[in-house]
C-alpha cells in the first residue's frame, strides 16, 4: 500500500513535471531574493565604490588622462613593442573615436553612474531605515563625481539619472551638467559624514564633496565660461576647516605600499594584492612603466647570469611591459633642489635590492646601468634605447615577490584627492581673486613647498603661472594634470613631442561605440 | 522510477528464454540463386523458434506442419514458405533485386526509403565514407554530403574538433552546429564514438526533414547509426592500423644565416640581437608523429537474443612534441525479443576514457618568431631551467613552454540507455516505443607549469586543477502507426521528449611550490593559498527541455508522397512567457516516373519532384539570459575589511524568445539505366527572423553595454547538386563515382529596429600592429564582410605600402573599401572508388571556390618591423624593397580558393584458406596529401563558422599529411 502510494506520488509529481520550464539556479542569486536585509542594501553601494577601481588598470580614465598630458610619453621601446598607434594619437592629441583608451575612459565613467543609479532606484524603491540618506547622499555626490570627469573630458555627456528611464540618454551640454552636478553635492552635503574615519575611508564624506564642488567652482570659466573663484575659496575653506586633514611631514607617505587612511588623504581608491585581483580592478603601474632588460647581477649571487632588472632591483616577478616613460620636458621642469623629482620618477643609476650598482650589456661590454630622461623625438618612430626615459617611481613597489602579473594589484591604495590638492586650489583661487597675501599666509601651503626641499612661496611668487608649476610637481601622475593645463592655458601649446593644437581638442571625441548605441548623441566637433 | 523500469524489462527478458522441444524438427540446407553457400542465414517459425544455417548452409528448426517459416540472409530476398509433411526442406533464395532506391533513410521517429523520402536528406553507408585514420567520425564526411562543410581550424592536433557548417550560417550568436543524433541520443558527442564503428550517417538537411527536430533542427540533423547487434553465428572482427604524418604546411620562418643576413643589409641597428646560435626552432618542438588503432568487435546471437561488443583502443601522438591522445571504447549493444514478439528491447552500455596532453598552440607561433641565432640551451642559467632567455614582450624560449607546461586533460563518459518497443501485434502497425538514456562525463584538467615556464618564472611552480561533471538524462516515448490499405499507406507518429542537462564545475589554483615533484598531485602546499592569492570556485547550472511533436507520412501508391508534422517545443533559457514555440513543417512528393504516361520510358529508373517548407528553432545559448541574476563582483574595503560586492549579472531580457528559421526547400531525385546513374538537385531558402545578437546598448540606462535579445533577419539562398553514377559494373571491375556541388549565398537582410538603431557592427578584431576590426556586419550584405583599405604598390624611394586614394599616407576607417566575403562561392566534391577483383582503389578530392581569407603571418611578419629581436618570414627576402611598418590593407586578403586530396586509399581482399577465418583486408591510405591553392599563408581552409569567418591566425597548428596502414581480419 505504501509503496504504491510512493508509486502514485512519483507519477503524479512527473506528470506536472513534464509541462514545467521554470530555470533551475544555483550559482547566482535572483535579485528579487538577494535583498532581504538593511545590510544588503548599505553594502550594495559597494557596487558603485568598487567600480573606481579600474582607475588603475592598464587602459582606463587614468592612463588616458596621462597620455594626454605633458606627463607620460610612451614610445617604441628597445624591443620595439608600443608601436601601436593608440597611444601616439593621445600624445598628438588627434585621437581617432575608436581609440580603445577613450573608450576605457568613458566606460570608467558611465559604468560608475549606472552602478550609481541602480543603488539608487533599489535604495529609494525600499522604507526607511537607519543610514538610507546617507547612502542615497554618498550615491549622488558619487554619480556627480562620475559625472564630473565624464564632463571634464567630453564635455557634451549623455544624461540618465535612473535606470528606470526607458528612452534612449540626451545629450546635454556643459551649463545643464554644471548645474546638476553642483545642485546634486549641494543638496546632499548634509547628509554625509564629517568624519574622515576608518568607516569613511574610500567613501564618499563631506570633504570629498566640498573638494569636488571645489573642483567645479574652479574649471567654471573654462567650461561655462562664468568665473566662480569666490565659491571655489569658500569650498576649499570648508575643508580647511573640517580639522579633518593635514599636510603630512612626509610627501612620500601619501603613496606609500601601506597608505590607508592618512591624515592628507580625501578619498582614495583602496587597492590590495589579495582582494583587488582582476584585469579590471587592479592597480598595475608597474606592468606599464618597468624596464625589462637583463642585467648581470653583482658578483655575490651565486647565479651570475643576466636576470631582469625588475627582479633584481624590485624583486617583481613579471615582465613589465616597459612603457612608460616621463616626458622629457616634464622632467627637466623641476628646481634642482624640488625632492619631489626623485620622489616622482626613477632615473640615474639603477641598484639592485642590496643597493649595489647594476650594469647592463649593450653589445659592447657592460655600463652602468644608468637611466637618462632625456630622449629625442625620433625614438617615436625609432626605438628607445634600454638607458633612456625616466620611470614612474611615485607609488613605492613592494618588493615582497607578490607582484606577478598584470593581473595582480600593488597594495598602495590610490588617492583620487588629497588635502596639498585642496591647498593649492585655495591659493589658486585667491591669487585669481587677487589675494595672493592671503594664500602665502596658509602655513600648510608652506609646508607643501618646504617637505619638497623648497623656500615658501612669497606673495610676490605667487603667480599663477608658479601655482600652475606646484600643481603640475606636487600632483604629478595624480590625474588632474590635464585640467590644470587648460585651465592655466597650457594645453593647447606645444611640449616635447606635442604640437600645437586648436580650441576642438578641450574635447575628447565620443567614443564610436558608444556613439552607435545611442543615436542621441552628437559627436564633439574636430 | 526509472530503476524500477530497468529492472521490470531484466525480468521480462530472463523469462524470454524457452526450452526447446525435441518434437517435430525439420531440416534442410539453404544456398542462393548464385550459388553461394548461405552460411548464417535465420530461419524464424510462426512461433518465434529459429534456427541458423551452418558453414554448409545446413539447419534443423523446431516447427509443427502448417506453421509459416521466414528464411532471411542479407543481400538475399527474403523467403516463407509453409512447413508441410515432409521433414526436410533445401531452401534457394533470390539474389536480392533491391535497388539504391529500397535503401533505408532515417528521418528522425522513423524511417523510410529514399523512394518515399520528400525532405532534403543525404543518407550515407559506411562504404560512401572515406577510409583512412580518423581522430572523430567527423572527419569522414569532409566533401560528402552537398551543403555539409566540415572544416578542422586545429590543423594536425589529434584533440582537433571538427566544425561542421550546413548550408551556410544561420545565426549570429546561437549554436551553428548541427544536432547530433547518435543512437537515439540527441546532442551526443561524436568523439566517443569510434569511427570504424559507423554504419550510416543521415544527413537531415531541410526545414521540412529537420522540423521534427524542433528547437535544435535550425543547423540541421545529424543522425549517426552504428553497427548494432546481428543475429547469425559469432563474428570476430579486427581492425588494426598505424599511421605516421608529416608537415603538411607550415609558416616558414627565415634560417639563422638568412636571418643574420637579413640584419647585417637591411637592420644593422638590431645587430645587438645576432647571437651565437643556429637553431630551427620548429624542428625543435615537434616530431614525426605515430599513432596506431585497434579495434575489436564480436557479435552474433540468435533472432530473440543478439549482441555486439567492441573494444576500441587508440593512441595518437601529435606532431608537436607532449601533445598526444588516448581513447579506449567499450561498447555493448544488446538486443532482445521478448514476450512472444510484443517486446523488444535495446540495450546500450558505452564507456569512453579519453585522456591527452592538450597542444599549446602558441608554442607554433614563438617557434615561428623565435630568433634562429639563439642557442635552445644555456646550462649555466639556473634561474631559468637552463634555458637561453632573452626578455621580450610576449617573447618566449618555445622549448622551454614545451618541456615546463603539462596541460593534461581527461573525459570518463558513460552512456547507457534502453529502447523498450511494444509491438500491438494485435492491432498490426501499432508500436509503443519508450527510450530513457543516461549519460554523464566527468572532465577534469590539470595543468602544471614549473618554475621554469617562462612567462612563469618567480611563481615557483603553478598548479591548476578543474574538475567538470555533466549529466544528460533523455526519455522519449513514441507511438507508432503504420498501415496499407489499397494503394494508401499511412505512417503516423506521435511522441514525447524530456530532457534535462545538468552540470557542476569546480576548480582550484595555487603557486609557490617548494618544488615540481608534486604537480598538481599536493595542491594545498603552495604558499600562495596562505598569501591569500590562490584560486577556488564552483559553478552549477542546469536546462530542461521539453517536446511534444506529430507527424504523419501518407502515400498513394508511391506516386504521391506527403508528409506534415508538428512539434511544439518548450526551453528554460526563455522569458517566463516566452518559453513554448510552435515548429511546424510540410513536404510533397510526386514520383513522375510512376505516372502512367511515364511507362514506356524503361530507361527512366527514378524522377521525383519533392518540395517543402518547414519551421525550426534555435536554442543553443548559454542558460539564465532572461532573468535577473545578482553576481558577486569586485572586492570593496568597507570599514577596515574587504567584502564582495554585487552587481547584476547581465543585462536581463524577459522577453527572450526564440530565433526561428524558415525553410522552403524544393528539389528533384533521378535515376537513369537501373540507377547505374542517378542525382539529386536541391534549391533552398532559409530566412532566420528573430535573430539573437548581443546587440550595443547605451550604459546607463543599461547595466552593460550589450543585450541579448532578438531583433534581426538573416537568408541563406542555395542549390545543391549530388551526381551519382556506376560507369562500369562487371564481375571483377567495377567503377563507382560520386560528385557534390553547393552554392549558398548568405545576406543579413535587417539588423536594426527603432530601438536599437545601429546597422553597422565592426567585427574581427586583428591585433598588434594593426589593432583593427577587417569584417563588418552591414544590413544588406554578407555576414564575413572584409573591409580594407585598396593596396596600390609598393614606393621603390620609401619603402613604404601605398594605398589608393590614401591622404596623409592613410586611408580613414569610414573610406575603407569592401573586400569581399569569406564564404566561398561553391564547394564540391569529388569520390571514385575503382574495384578490380580484390583489389580497390578510392579517393575523394575536395575543393572551395572564392572566398576570402586573411594572411595574419603575412600582414604581421612579411617586414622588417619586428626583425630584431623577432624572426620574421622568409618570403619578405623576394621583395626586399617593402622596408617600413605594414598597414592594413587589401594586399593581406587573399583569396581562399583550394583543391584538396583529401583521401587516397588502396585496399585488397585476401580470400584466406582456412574456414577459420572469413575475410582478410589490407589497406593503405594517405589524407590530406595535396593542396593546390593561390594563397600565400598556410592553409587556406581556416575556420568558416562564428561571425568573423576566414582568419588564418598566428596560433596556428600545422597541418600534417597522414600514411596508414591498416588490416582489418573478420573470423
Amino acid at each position: 500500500m505504501k509503496k504504491s502510494l510512493y508509486l502514485i506520488g512519483v507519477l503524479a509529481a512527473m506528470l506536472c513535471s513534464c509541462t514545467n520550464l521554470d530555470e533551475e539556479i544555483y550559482s547566482s542569486i535572483p535579485k528579487d531574493r538577494f535583498f532581504t536585509s538593511e545590510e544588503q542594501f548599505v553594502k550594495y553601494s559597494a557596487r558603485a565604490y568598487s567600480s573606481l577601481q579600474d582607475w588603475g588598470t592598464e587602459q582606463s580614465l587614468w592612463t588616458l588622462n596621462l597620455q594626454l598630458t605633458n606627463e607620460i610619453v610612451v614610445p617604441r621601446n628597445p624591443t620595439g613593442e608600443w608601436s601601436q598607434s593608440r597611444y601616439e594619437e593621445l600624445q598628438f592629441h588627434k585621437p581617432t573615436a575608436s581609440n580603445n583608451l577613450l573608450n576605457m575612459g568613458w566606460e570608467f565613467c558611465f559604468k560608475g553612474i549606472t552602478a550609481c543609479n541602480d543603488v539608487l532606484d533599489t535604495v529609494e524603491s525600499t522604507s526607511e531605515f537607519p543610514g538610507r540618506n546617507k547612502i542615497i547622499a554618498e550615491m549622488k555626490v558619487l554619480r556627480a563625481y562620475f559625472y564630473y570627469m565624464a564632463v571634464s573630458d567630453w564635455g557634451n555627456v549623455p544624461y540618465s539619472i535612473s535606470k528606470k528611464e526607458t528612452e534612449l540618454p540626451q545629450q546635454k551640454d556643459r551649463a545643464f551638467m554644471f548645474n546638476f552636478i553642483e545642485s546634486d553635492i549641494k543638496e546632499n552635503l548634509q547628509y554625509l559624514s564629517k568624519e574622515r574615519s576608518a568607516e569613511t575611508y574610500g567613501r564618499i564624506t563631506q570633504g570629498v564633496a566640498y573638494c569636488l564642488l571645489a573642483k567645479l567652482y574652479l574649471n567654471a570659466e573654462q567650461w561655462i565660461g562664468v568665473e566662480k573663484w569666490t565659491e571655489a575659496e569658500a569650498c576649499c575653506d570648508s575643508v580647511m576647516k573640517s580639522g579633518q586633514y593635514q599636510i603630512l611631514n612626509n610627501y612620500k607617505d601619501n603613496f606609500a605600499i601601506n597608505n590607508d587612511n592618512t591624515a592628507e588623504g580625501i578619498f582614495a581608491i583602496p587597492y590590495s594584492t589579495i582582494y583587488t585581483k582582476s584585469d579590471h580592478n587592479a592597480f598595475v603601474i608597474y606592468m606599464l612603466t618597468l624596464p625589462a632588460n637583463m642585467v648581470k647581477p653583482v658578483s655575490a649571487s651565486p647565479d651570475t647570469n643576466p636576470q631582469p632588472v625588475y627582479n633584481l632591483s624590485w624583486n617583481i616577478n613579471a615582465a613589465p611591459w616597459d612603457g612608460f616613460v616621463a616626458d622629457p620636458d616634464f622632467f627637466a621642469s623641476y628646481d634642482p633642489a624640488d625632492t619631489r623629482k626623485a620622489d616622482t620618477w626613477i632615473y640615474g643609476q639603477l641598484k639592485d635590492l642590496a643597493g649595489n650598482d647594476l650594469t647592463i650589456d649593450l653589445g659592447d661590454g657592460p655600463v652602468p646601468y644608468v637611466l637618462d630622461a632625456a630622449m629625442d623625438e625620433s625614438v617615436y618612430t625609432n626605438r628607445r634605447s634600454p638607458l633612456q626615459g625616466a620611470r614612474i617611481g611615485k607609488w613605492p613597489y613592494q618588493s615582497d615577490g607578490l607582484l606577478t602579473g598584470d593581473q595582480v594589484s600593488m597594495d598602495n591604495d590610490f588617492y583620487l584627492m588629497r588635502y596639498a590638492d585642496v591647498v593649492l586650489m585655495r591659493a589658486e583661487a585667491l591669487v585669481r581673486l587677487n589675494r595672493a597675501g592671503e594664500a602665502a599666509a596658509m602655513p600648510e601651503l608652506a609646508k607643501i613647498r618646504t617637505r619638497a626641499g623648497l623656500a615658501p612661496l612669497t606673495a610676490a611668487d605667487l603667480t599663477l603661472d608658479n601655482i600652475y608649476l606646484e600643481r603640475m610637481h606636487e600632483l604629478a601622475l595624480e590625474g588632474w594634470q590635464r585640467e590644470d593645463m587648460i585651465r592655466f592655458g597650457k594645453y593647447l601649446g606645444s611640449w616635447w613631442n606635442k604640437p600645437v593644437t586648436t580650441e576642438n581638442d578641450l574635447l575628447l571625441p565620443i567614443p564610436s561605440p558608444v556613439l552607435s548605441a545611442n543615436p542621441n548623441l552628437t559627436q564633439n566637433p574636430r | 522510477m526509472r530503476n524500477r523500469f530497468i529492472l521490470a524489462t531484466i525480468l521480462l527478458c530472463v523469462t524470454a528464454f524457452t526450452a526447446l522441444a525435441q518434437k517435430g524438427v525439420i531440416r534442410g540446407s539453404v544456398r542462393g540463386s548464385d550459388g553461394d553457400i548461405l552460411s548464417g542465414a535465420t530461419l524464424v517459425a510462426q512461433s518465434g523458434k529459429y534456427a541458423i544455417a551452418d558453414a554448409d548452409g545446413a539447419w534443423a528448426l523446431q516447427a509443427k506442419e502448417g506453421e509459416t517459416v521466414t528464411v532471411s540472409f542479407y543481400g538475399y530476398d527474403e523467403q516463407v514458405f509453409t512447413v508441410g509433411k515432409q521433414a526436410v526442406y533445401d531452401i534457394v533464395l533470390q539474389v536480392s533485386a533491391a535497388t539504391m532506391l529500397d535503401e533505408t533513410v532515417i528521418i528522425g521517429y522513423g524511417k523510410t526509403t529514399k523512394r518515399e523520402v520528400t525532405g532534403s536528406v543525404a543518407s550515407l553507408k559506411a562504404d560512401d565514407l572515406d577510409k583512412g585514420s580518423f581522430t572523430t567520425a567527423a572527419q569522414m564526411l569532409q566533401g560528402k554530403v552537398a551543403g555539409l562543410t566540415v572544416t578542422n581550424p586545429n590543423g594536425g592536433d589529434p584533440n582537433a574538433s571538427y566544425e561542421i557548417l550546413l548550408r551556410g550560417t544561420n545565426t549570429l550568436k546561437a549554436g551553428q552546429g548541427p544536432l547530433i543524433i547518435i543512437d537515439g541520443v540527441a546532442d551526443a558527442d561524436i568523439r566517443n564514438i569510434n569511427f570504424q564503428e559507423v554504419e550510416s550517417v543521415d544527413v537531415l538537411k531541410d526545414g521540412s526533414a529537420a522540423a521534427i527536430y524542433g528547437t535544435r533542427g535550425s543547423n540541421g540533423v545529424l543522425i549517426i547509426t552504428t553497427k548494432r547487434a546481428k543475429a547469425g553465428t559469432t563474428v570476430v572482427e579486427y581492425d588494426g592500423q598505424a599511421s605516421v604524418q608529416t608537415v603538411a604546411a607550415r609558416a616558414v620562418p627565415m634560417t639563422a644565416q638568412q636571418f643574420k643576413d637579413a640584419i647585417t643589409n637591411y637592420a644593422p641597428t638590431q645587430a645587438a640581437s645576432i647571437y651565437s646560435g643556429d637553431t630551427d626552432w620548429f624542428k625543435e618542438i615537434t616530431r614525426t608523429p605515430f599513432s596506431h588503432k585497434h579495434s575489436l568487435a564480436v557479435s552474433g546471437g540468435s533472432p530473440d537474443f543478439s549482441h555486439r561488443t567492441v573494444l576500441n583502443v587508440e593512441q595518437n601522438q601529435g606532431l608537436q612534441k607532449r601533445n598526444d591522445a588516448q581513447k579506449y571504447l567499450f561498447k555493448t549493444n544488446i538486443h532482445q525479443k521478448a514476450v512472444e514478439g510484443w517486446l523488444d528491447l535495446d540495450y546500450n552500455l558505452g564507456y569512453v576514457k579519453r585522456s591527452y596532453v592538450s597542444a599549446n598552440t602558441s608554442v607554433f607561433y614563438q617557434a615561428f618568431l623565435h630568433n634562429p641565432t639563439e642557442p635552445v640551451y644555456d646550462p649555466t642559467n639556473y634561474k631559468y631551467g637552463g634555458y637561453y632567455t632573452v626578455n621580450g614582450m610576449d617573447y618566449f624560449n618555445p622549448v622551454a613552454m614545451l618541456n615546463e607546461y603539462t596541460n593534461r586533460r581527461e573525459t570518463n563518459s558513460i552512456s547507457a540507455n534502453v529502447r523498450a518497443t511494444l509491438n500491438v501485434l494485435s492491432i498490426p502497425g501499432l508500436k509503443w516505443d519508450n527510450f530513457v538514456s543516461y549519460n554523464t562525463e566527468l572532465y577534469q584538467a590539470q595543468k602544471y607549469y614549473t618554475r621554469y615556464y617562462p612567462s612563469q618564472v618567480g611563481k615557483d611552480g603553478v598548479a591548476e586543477v578543474s574538475n567538470d561533471i555533466s549529466t544528460d538524462f533523455q526519455w522519449e516515448s513514441t507511438v507508432q502507426y503504420s498501415k496499407v490499405i489499397g494503394p494508401h499507406s499511412i505512417q503516423a507518429v506521435a511522441g514525447y521528449t524530456w530532457q534535462r542537462s545538468d552540470y557542476f564545475e569546480s576548480y582550484a589554483g595555487n603557486y609557490g611550490f617548494d618544488t615540481d615533484f608534486y604537480g598538481t598531485n599536493n595542491l594545498g602546499l603552495g604558499t600562495a593559498l596562505k598569501l591569500g592569492l590562490a584560486d577556488m570556485g564552483s559553478y552549477r547550472s542546469a536546462s530542461r527541455y521539453i517536446a511534444f511533436f506529430g507527424r504523419v507520412m501518407y502515400n498513394y501508391n508511391e506516386k504521391y508522397l506527403a508528409s506534415v508534422s508538428l512539434r511544439r517545443d518548450g526551453s528554460t533559457r526563455f522569458g517566463a512567457d516566452h518559453k513554448w514555440g510552435w515548429f511546424p513543417a510540410a513536404s510533397f512528393g510526386w514520383r513522375i516516373n510512376q505516372e502512367e504516361w511515364m511507362q514506356g520510358l524503361h530507361w527512366l529508373s527514378d524522377l521525383k519532384l519533392r518540395a517543402g517548407f518547414g519551421v525550426t528553432g534555435n536554442q543553443d545559448f548559454s542558460n539564465y539570459k532572461s532573468l535577473m541574476l545578482m553576481s558577486s563582483g569586485s572586492m570593496f574595503f568597507y570599514n577596515g575589511k574587504w567584502i564582495n560586492s554585487y552587481a547584476p549579472a547581465s543585462n536581463s531580457n524577459p522577453y527572450l524568445g526564440w530565433e526561428r528559421k524558415n525553410e522552403f526547400n524544393v528539389g528533384i531525385d533521378f535515376a537513369f539505366l537501373d540507377n547505374r546513374i542517378g542525382g539529386t538537385v536541391d534549391y533552398y531558402y532559409r530566412l532566420t527572423t528573430d535573430l539573437l545578437y548581443d546587440y550595443v546598448v547605451p550604459v546607463p540606462p543599461y547595466d552593460y553595454n550589450t543585450l541579448f535579445t532578438n531583433l534581426g533577419s538573416i537568408s541563406n539562398t542555395g542549390i545543391e547538386l549530388t551526381l551519382f553514377g556506376t560507369p562500369v559494373k562487371k564481375k571483377d571491375l567495377e567503377w563507382n563515382v560520386n560528385f557534390t556541388a553547393a552554392h549558398n549565398k548568405n545576406k543579413l537582410i535587417k539588423f536594426k529596429n527603432k530601438e536599437f538603431k545601429n546597422a553597422e557592427y565592426k567585427i574581427g578584431s586583428i591585433g598588434d600592429p594593426f589593432n583593427i576590426k577587417c569584417q563588418r556586419l552591414v544590413e544588406g550584405e554578407s555576414l564575413g564582410q572584409f573591409y580594407a583599405p585598396i593596396f596600390d604598390y609598393i614606393d621603390p624611394v620609401t619603402g613604404r605600402e601605398v594605398l589608393k586614394d590614401e591622404i596623409a599616407g592613410s586611408v580613414a576607417e569610414p573610406r575603407w573599401t569592401q573586400i569581399g566575403t569569406a564564404y566561398p562561392f561553391a564547394t564540391l566534391g569529388l569520390g571514385n572508388s575503382v574495384r578490380w577483383k580484390n583489389l580497390s582503389v578510392s579517393c575523394s578530392l575536395r575543393a572551395s571556390l572564392g572566398g576570402l581569407v586573411f594572411n595574419s603571418y603575412r600582414a604581421m611578419y612579411e617586414n622588417t618591423e619586428d626583425l630584431g629581436l623577432k624572426n620574421i618570414l622568409a618570403s619578405w627576402l623576394n621583395d626586399t624593397s617593402f622596408t617600413q611598418n605594414p598597414v592594413y590593407s587589401s594586399k593581406y586578403i587573399e583569396n581562399a580558393s583550394y583543391l584538396k586530396l583529401d583521401n587516397l586509399t588502396v585496399s585488397y581482399d585476401i580470400k584466406p584458406s582456412t574456414s577459420l577465418v572469413k575475410g582478410i583486408r589490407v589497406y593503405l591510405s594517405g589524407q590530406n596529401l595535396l593542396c593546390l591553392t593561390g594563397y600565400k599563408g598556410v592553409d587556406p581552409e581556416v575556420s568558416l563558422s562564428g561571425l568573423a569567418p576566414g582568419i588564418e591566425g598566428t596560433s596556428y597548428y600545422p597541418r600534417t599529411r597522414v600514411f596508414t596502414l591498416g588490416a582489418n581480419v573478420t573470423l
